[in-house]
C-alpha cells in the first residue's frame, strides 16, 4: 500500500548545470534550519552543483567547494549550512567517529553527498534527492520526503520551482 | 580548588569551587563550538581568581551522555590540564549532575539532556533505602516515551524547553513537577560538588583511560545508530 509520502515524491529533468544550480537555489530559499537533505548519485551527477545552488538560496557568500577531503564544511548564510561528503567513508562507524550525529541532530541545515553510506544514521524526517546521469548535459533528479517537515518543504519547493504540478513518481 | 568542566551539550558551563565556597561559574550556550570557546573561558576564569592550573586540587569533567563533539572537547581539555601537573581527575556522568540538586527529594527525578530533534537522553534517580540511586540507566528516548513510564509525581530536571515543559504538564497534570528554567538547569558547580566527595575519598580516575559515556536506547542500540524511534 502506498504511504501518503509517495504522492510527494517528485521527478524532473535538469537540462544544464545552470538549471541544477537554480533548482538548488530555490530549495535553499525555503530552508528554515534543521533540514536534513540526503544526496545520492554517481560521481559527476550534479550533487555538488545542487549544493552550490542551495548555498546561494541560503545567502552563503563564500564559494562552496566539494568537502571530499575535509568531509564536513561549514558555511554561514541565513542558517548554518553543513555540507557533508561521505564519499571516503566506507563504514558508518567512521562517520560517527567524526561526530556526524551532532550535525544531523543539530540546528543547522545538513546536506550530505553519498548519503546512502550513512542512511542508518539519518533522522527519520529528511529529504532524499537522487541524481541520474542521462547524458552529457541532462540529469534526472528525484526528490522524496520521509516525514512531515520535509514533506511540506517539498510541496513548497514544487510550487516555487515549477509553478505547476510535476509528474509524480510511479510507485 | 576544583575546576569543573561541563560541555556535554550545547548548554555548557564551567565552575571554580573550593570547599564551602563557589568562586566562579560561567554558563553559556554554544553551537557545536565547544573546542574553540572552552580554553579561553577556562583561562579567563582561572585568571579572575589568580589561580594557576598547577595549584588546582582537582579537575571534574562531565563524561556524557551528550553531544559527541561536546563531550570530547571537555574531556580533551580536562586531560590536557590534568596530565602535565598530575592533577587528580574525576569524571562524572552528566545526568548525575542534573539530578544532584534534587537528591534530598522524596520523589523520583528524571534527569534530561537534549539530544536533538526531539530526542532526549534521560535517566531516573530516587532514594532507595536512604541512598540516592540511579534506578533507570541513561537511555535515548523521547518525552512521550518518558511520560508513559510515569505513575507517581515526578520531578523533571535538566534540558527541557518551554514547549516540552508544557507537554509534560498537559500529559501528566499534577504528576509532572517541572522546576523553573533556572532551577532545572545543569551547572558545572554541581559537578564540582560531586567530584569533591570523590576526591575526599581518593576516588580518582585514570587520566589516560577515562572515556566518554555513550547513550543507549532501552533496546541496547548506541545513540550512534540513530534509530531511536524519535520524532514520532
Ligand atoms: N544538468 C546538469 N546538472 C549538473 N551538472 C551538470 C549538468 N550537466 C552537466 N553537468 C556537469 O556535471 C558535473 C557535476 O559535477 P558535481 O556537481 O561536482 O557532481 P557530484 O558532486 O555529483 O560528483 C559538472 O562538471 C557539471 O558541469
Ligand atoms: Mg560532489
Amino acid at each position: 500500500m502506498a504511504s501518503i509520502f509517495d504522492q510527494h515524491a517528485i521527478d524532473f529533468i535538469s537540462h544544464s548545470e545552470a538549471q541544477t544550480r537554480r533548482l538548488g537555489a530555490r530549495l535553499g530559499e525555503l530552508l528554515q534550519g534543521g533540514e536534513v537533505i540526503a544526496l545520492q548519485g554517481a560521481l559527476g551527477s550534479g550533487k555538488t552543483r545542487w549544493v552550490q545552488g542551495l548555498g546561494q538560496g541560503l545567502q552563503v557568500q563564500e564559494p562552496i567547494t566539494s568537502p571530499t577531503f575535509t568531509l564536513i564544511n561549514e558555511y554561514h548564510g541565513r542558517h548554518t549550512l553543513y555540507h557533508i561528503d561521505m564519499y571516503r567513508i566506507t563504514r558508518l562507524a567512521e562517520a560517527l567517529d567524526l561526530g556526524l550525529e551532532d550535525y544531523l541532530y543539530g540546528e543547522g541545515v545538513c546536506v550530505i553527498e553519498w548519503a546512502e553510506r550513512v542512511a542508518a544514521a539519518l533522522p527519520e524526517d529528511h529529504l532524499w534527492i537522487t541524481f541520474y546521469h542521462l547524458d552529457e548535459t541532462k540529469r534526472r533528479i528525484t526528490m522524496r520526503a520521509t516525514g512531515d517537515h520535509h514533506f511540506k518543504l517539498l510541496k513548497d519547493f514544487q510550487r516555487l520551482a515549477f509553478a505547476m504540478p510535476v509528474r509524480h513518481l510511479p510507485q | 580548588m576544583i575546576l569543573a568542566i561541563d560541555t556535554a551539550t550545547n548548554f555548557a558551563s564551567l565552575a571554580l569551587w573550593e570547599e564551602e565556597q563557589l568562586w566562579a561559574e560561567d554558563v553559556w550556550y554554544t553551537s557545536l563550538n565547544h573546542s574553540v570557546e572552552l580554553i579561553p573561558r577556562i583561562q579567563r576564569m582561572l585568571a579572575t581568581r589568580r589561580v594557576a592550573v598547577e595549584h588546582l586540587a582537582g579537575i571534574a569533567v562531565s563524561l556524557g551522555p551528550g553531544s559527541f563533539t561536546g563531550v570530547r572537547a571537555g574531556l580533551a581539555a580536562a586531560k590536557g590540564l590534568a596530565l602535565p601537573y598530575d592533577i587528580p581527575l574525576v569524571g562524572i556522568p552528566t545526568l548525575d549532575a542534573v539530578a544532584y540538586p534534587f537528591q534530598r527529594s522524596e520523589m523520583p527525578v528524571w534527569a534530561i539532556i537534549a539530544a536533538g530533534r526531539g530526542r532526549l537522553g534521560a535517566a531516573c534517580y530516587r532514594q532507595v533505602d536512604g541512598a540516592w540511586t540511579q534506578v533507570i540507566p541513561s537511555q535515548l528516548t523521547t518525552l512521550e516515551k518518558l511520560c508513559d513510564q510515569v505513575s507517581s509525581p515526578t520531578i523533571f530536571a535538566g534540558e527541557i524547553t518551554a514547549s516540552e515543559a508544557e507537554l509534560l504538564r498537559s500529559r501528566l497534570g499534577s504528576k509532572a513537577i517541572v522546576p523553573s528554567p533556572a532551577l532545572r538547569a545543569r551547572r558545572a558547580s554541581y559537578l564540582a560538588e560531586l567530584a569533591a566527595v570523590r576526591l575526599a575519598n581518593h576516588d580518582i580516575d585514570d587520566t589516560t583511560t577515562l572515556a566518554p559515556i555513550y547513550l543507549q536506547t532501552p533496546e541496547g542500540h548506541p545513540l550512534k545508530v540513530g534509530e531511536s524511534g524519535a520524532g514520532q
